[in-house]
């Protein structure tokens, strides 16, 4: 019974993966990614009640990316303040995106990687770079390989060239170009899709320099970013222009969407954003209009599909070595510090 | 400081140009700085107000104040009580308000205060103040708010409040249940206006234990028990100080809360009013944080009420610019009286000391008296809901602080409701009438100079007078064989009669003394209140207004006749012109740096003691003997012009002139009566003011500004040899 129960269990699995494979049937015009993971990083860089905006974008893209097949594991989510537990939070232990407050972004399954003042700038680089302590914990590391494909999301207050971390710190647009260099050559990713939704955000990829990088930003150099709408009961500016267009947008793509990067891009034209959403394509090798947006925001799961049959009752036998075990091991000793061995073997030789 | 001791600074171009032109620049900056005061109040030379501080997102929250019926019950209750049980009392319904307190379950404490008089006889007053403490429901007591009403009774002069306190009741009702709050907020009724509101605050802050007045222990390394100068240990008959004893004891609270951020006052007689006055002007001038008062503009016309800032009124639009300048001045100019007395138009005004910011909002209508208000009696009248609106949203925006306030501007004056001048703005104005004082300054300073040097080429016997040929020749000698021999020669000829000279005509101990004893004379008139008061109840049973003002004009007349002789009293040979000079240099820098320091915390009191004072202290100049009938006839005016701007004459002129304001229509005897008995009342509060709250006005008035006057008048009325 339980071999059979097995048999069914495997044929089945390959039966959804083959009929899956040929429903997501990538379009003639679609250039092939040869990447084979996705991950995310969103973060939030400002704290303080005013700026409870900038956690509800942040919330609002990861729960887009989730809901798109990232799994929480591969998703860094940054927070630099509770504006769930502030005092000031007329709706305690939630955070909305919009004035309707239907879709509570700080749900129940909402994991935060970093969060209160561990968002800091060395944090931030470490995690990307991958210097992190050796005691940090696998959900506070960005393991990424050379087949990754990775998505940044970053928002809060940024300046000409920098972008403000918590009230003390900011990362400057040339440390953040050196940062992801380091991963490019460590072989930490295959394509990154930056986002930035800050004031002159676009002043922040202008230093790029690393290949396959294609980068978006919020509003050019000397460009404010704006808020879209006020949620008056709970008496703040809810949610930035951008990330809501973003969102709308995002709120319409599926795990099996034909939609393109060119499409994300257009996202928020100047009529709807109040500032000019920048893009930088020049690092980035493919062509936006033959990207599928599920290439970032989607999660491609390792399936290897085999049309041979599997033989599950022939376990693979381990060959043993014999001589391994008859092997007494190596006694090992330290050398002298002094070489006196040396000056005797010259003596007597 | 090189360049102005140089023996041949007389040479100097700019020398010649500075001593031919001073006269008509100084008249011309004196000019210049009135004239940019008056360009202040138009549009292009202020600014529009803006919201620095982030956090505060004003009014961007739905209202929910729904507490109107209740408010009203509160006020129809309090007059009620007020009526049946307190009408003849001069006691607040301590019982009332706590038990009204506790109803909404606030943490009641009440809070008593004992106020020794130092004046007159010692008598002892009593107060209570009631406060409730609203908890910030889901963060710790770190942080606090106030709203508080200064209670008055039925028969004070003043207005009641009994609606402010109808309104504070209510929103603390509707504020309790709401879990919002990230500050605590202390709802505070006070009695006797200032003096409860000082003694709360000083017992929130917990000072208490010091046996000094208020004022020298706060922010000083003083520390009591220190050994001091002391007076009485000279004098022990003489109860200068009562024993150095606080005649403010503030007792201690039950009940403390966190660090206050902000504080609203409210001062409404009943709800239906037709404006809201914002009220920011505190102690010695200082004023809250530009944020707040924006707030609480911004907000009281989101609520739909009209406000108004020292007769700018919100619903009152200038026709033109022209009159948009008109209207700016006049707000200004109000602002900048209001400020130079340094007395709070408030309770408010009692806070700012503390670092915390506040203003009043006083509820007015139509009957309220400074002046007629245009139209306003086609404004709808306010009501409990309106008010409410205005309170709740203007105390959801300060619990959205995350910090004191600190981004705006806190020295500015206000051209409109929504106009302002920075520090930046307006200092100017008054540097030039200090830059005036300092040419005039520096032009008698090079004149005494090129008069030694007149001096000593007659005593090396060189007949050339005119610099420039003295050194014309110094540079033929110095061509001969050994220059630089020659020249120390020259240098020791130089110097060695102008030391001579120095010696003769110049007493810089003299000087001194005489100055320092005039500073010294202030120093004692502002510690003359305590003996005047205290004999004048003792000997002529007077209370303490009548003989502290008698006795200030009898030391004023005295000094008036004294001190011209004083510099005689101190010395043998006559006083010389190089030495007046000198005093005349001195006291030109002193009054100038007086003015800018002052004007540093009080802009308003700077500039009307620098408008005063400059024109008698660019006219005065040193008479010499046997100058003509024309010169003496001048140096007389220069003396009634003296005596003009004494700053006693000052005080009642603005008196005589304010009564004469309040009551137009009057015989001028009466409005002179009336402005003596508004000056008597006027120094009094600056005495009591300076010892309670520690206001600077009567201090700086008799120790800084009254020397200054007496050492102009010593210099107009000496007769010096010509030099």
């Amino acid at each position: 019974m339980d071999l059979l129960n097995r048999i069914y269990c495997v044929l089945f699995t390959i039966a959804t993966v083959l009929s899956l494979t040929y429903s997501i049937e990538i379009p003639e015009e679609f250039q092939k990614s040869n990447h084979s993971n996705n991950w995310a990083v969103l973060v939030d860089t400002s704290r303080f009640w005013f700026n409870y905006r900038h956690v509800a974008n942040v919330l609002s893209i990861y729960r887009s990316v989730k809901r798109l097949g990232i799994p929480d594991s591969q998703i860094i989510l940054m927070i630099s303040d509770d504006m769930a537990c502030n005092p000031r939070n007329p709706r305690p232990a939630t955070i909305f995106n919009n004035a309707h407050e239907q879709i509570n972004v700080y749900g129940d399954d909402v994991e935060v990687d970093y969060r209160g003042y561990e968002v800091s700038v060395e944090n931030f680089v470490r995690l990307l770079t991958g210097r992190v302590p050796p005691d940090t914990p696998r959900s506070k590391r960005l393991l990424t390989d050379e087949g990754s494909n990775i998505l940044i999301y970053l928002t809060g207050h940024g300046g000409d060239g920098f972008l403000k971390f918590q009230d003390s710190e900011e990362i400057t647009s040339q440390e953040l170009a050196d940062a992801l260099e380091q991963m490019w050559e460590k072989r930490r990713y295959n394509e990154i899709f930056f986002i930035i939704d800050t004031c002159q955000a676009s002043s922040m990829y202008e230093k790029f320099y690393s290949p396959n990088i294609l980068a978006t930003a919020s509003s050019l150099v000397g460009e404010d970013s704006l808020s879209h709408h006020v949620d008056s009961a709970i008496g703040v500016y809810i949610i930035d222009r951008y990330t809501y267009y973003v969102l709308e947008f995002l709120e319409n793509v599926h795990p099996n969407s034909k939609r393109t990067m060119s499409e994300f891009l257009a996202v928020c034209p100047k009529s709807a954003c109040l500032s000019t959403v920048g893009v930088r394509r020049d690092l980035f090798k493919r062509d936006p209009d033959k990207v599928p947006i599920t290439d970032f925001f989607g999660s491609v799961r390792p399936v290897i599909i085999t049309t041979d049959p599997i033989d599950i009752l022939d376990t693979p036998k381990r060959k043993k070595k014999p001589e391994n075990k008859t092997k007494s091991p190596v006694k090992r000793e330290y050398l002298p510090q002094f070489p006196v061995h040396l000056v005797s073997n010259t003596k007597t030789g | 400081m090189g360049l102005l001791s140089d023996p041949d600074v007389g040479s100097a171009k700019w020398v010649r140009v500075l001593k031919r032109v001073h006269g008509p620049v100084c008249f011309l900056c004196y000019v210049g700085a009135l004239v940019w005061f008056v360009l202040l109040g138009h549009r292009d030379f202020n600014n529009e107000t803006y919201f620095s501080e982030n956090a505060l997102l004003p009014g961007l929250v739905t209202n929910e104040f729904n507490a109107e019926q209740s408010a009203s019950q509160y006020y129809n209750e309090l007059l009620l009580e007020l009526e049946t049980k307190y009408e003849e009392m001069d006691v607040m319904p301590v019982s009332w308000l706590v038990g009204m307190m506790s109803h909404i379950h606030l943490e009641v404490y009440t809070h008593n205060f004992t106020l020794h008089y130092p004046l007159g006889r010692g008598q002892v007053f009593r107060g209570t103040n009631v406060y409730g403490i609203l908890r910030a429901p889901r963060t710790s007591s770190l942080e606090a708010l106030v709203v508080s009403v200064p209670y008055r009774n039925v028969g004070s002069h003043q207005k009641t409040t009994a609606a402010g306190i109808a309104l504070m009741l209510a929103f603390a009702k509707f504020a309790r249940p709401q879990k919002y709050w990230a500050k605590d907020i202390i709802f505070l009724v006070t009695q006797h206006d200032q003096l409860g509101m000082q003694a709360w605050l000083e017992a929130y802050h917990g000072l208490h234990n010091e046996n000094e007045p208020f004022h020298a222990s706060l922010g000083s390394f003083w520390k009591p028990g220190t050994p001091a100068f002391n007076m009485e240990s000279f004098f022990p008959n003489i109860p200068l100080r009562r024993n150095h004893k606080k005649a403010l004891n503030p007792g201690t609270l039950k009940g403390r809360s966190g660090s206050i951020q902000a504080a609203i006052l409210l001062e409404f007689s009943t709800p239906q009013i037709r404006y809201i006055e914002v009220k920011i002007e505190g102690l010695n001038g200082q004023l809250p944080n530009l944020d707040l008062v924006n707030l609480v503009h911004k907000l009281c016309q989101k609520s739909g009420i009209h406000h108004s800032f020292a007769k700018s009124y919100s619903w009152i639009r200038g026709r033109d610019s022209m009159d948009e300048w008109k209207n700016g001045f006049w707000t200004m100019f109000e602002m900048v009286l209001g400020q130079i007395d340094g007395v709070p138009d408030g309770n408010h005004g009692l806070f700012h000391r503390f670092g915390i910011e506040a203003v009043t909002l006083e509820g007015r209508d139509e009957l309220d008296p400074g002046g007629k208000v245009p139209r306003v009696n086609s404004l709808s009248f306010c009501n409990f809901y309106k008010l409410g609106i205005a309170l709740e949203s203007i105390l959801r925006s300060l619990n959205n602080l995350l910090e004191r306030f600190h981004q705006s501007y806190f020295f500015y004056i206000l051209a409109s409701t929504h106009r302002f001048i920075s520090i930046g703005q307006y200092m100017p104005s008054l540097c030039l009438l200090c830059v005036a004082m300092l040419i005039r300054a520096l032009s008698l300073w090079v004149t005494t100079l090129q008069q030694d040097g007149d001096y000593n080429d007659k005593q090396t016997k060189k007949v050339t007078t005119k610099s420039s040929k003295h050194k014309l020749e110094k540079a033929k000698d110095s061509d001969s064989e050994e220059p630089g021999e020659q020249e120390t020669q020259e240098v020791k000829k130089v110097k060695t009669p102008e030391k001579k000279k120095a010696t003769i005509n110049m007493s810089v101990l003299n000087i001194g003394v005489n100055y320092l004893l005039l500073h010294l004379i202030g120093y004692g008139v502002m510690n003359t209140p305590f003996i005047l008061s205290y004999y004048g109840s003792l000997y002529y049973n007077k209370p303490p207004e009548v003989s502290v003002y008698f006795g200030i004009i009898s030391i004023a007349v005295l000094l008036i006749f004294i001190t011209p002789f004083l510099p005689y009293m101190l010395r043998k040979g006559p006083i010389t012109y190089e030495e007046l000079s000198l005093v005349n240099i001195l006291v030109l820098t002193e009054l100038s740096t007086v003015c800018l320091s002052v004007a540093m915390q009080n802009f308003s009191l700077g500039f009307a003691i620098a408008v005063i004072y400059t024109p008698l202290a660019l006219m005065t100049s040193v008479y010499v003997k046997g100058s003509g009938k024309a010169r003496a006839c001048v140096q007389l005016l220069k003396r009634v012009w003296c005596v003009c701007v004494h700053p006693l004459v000052v005080v009642v002129a603005s008196m005589v002139a304010y009564s004469r304001t309040l009551v137009a229509d009057d015989t001028w005897l009466a409005t002179l009566g009336r402005g003596s008995d508004a000056a008597m009342q006027a120094i009094m509060f600056s005495v009591a003011d300076s010892m309670l709250y520690g206001n600077w006005l009567f201090n700086l008035t008799t120790s800084v500004i009254l020397p200054i006057w007496l050492i102009f008048w010593q210099i107009l009325n000496i007769k010096v040899d010509a030099p």
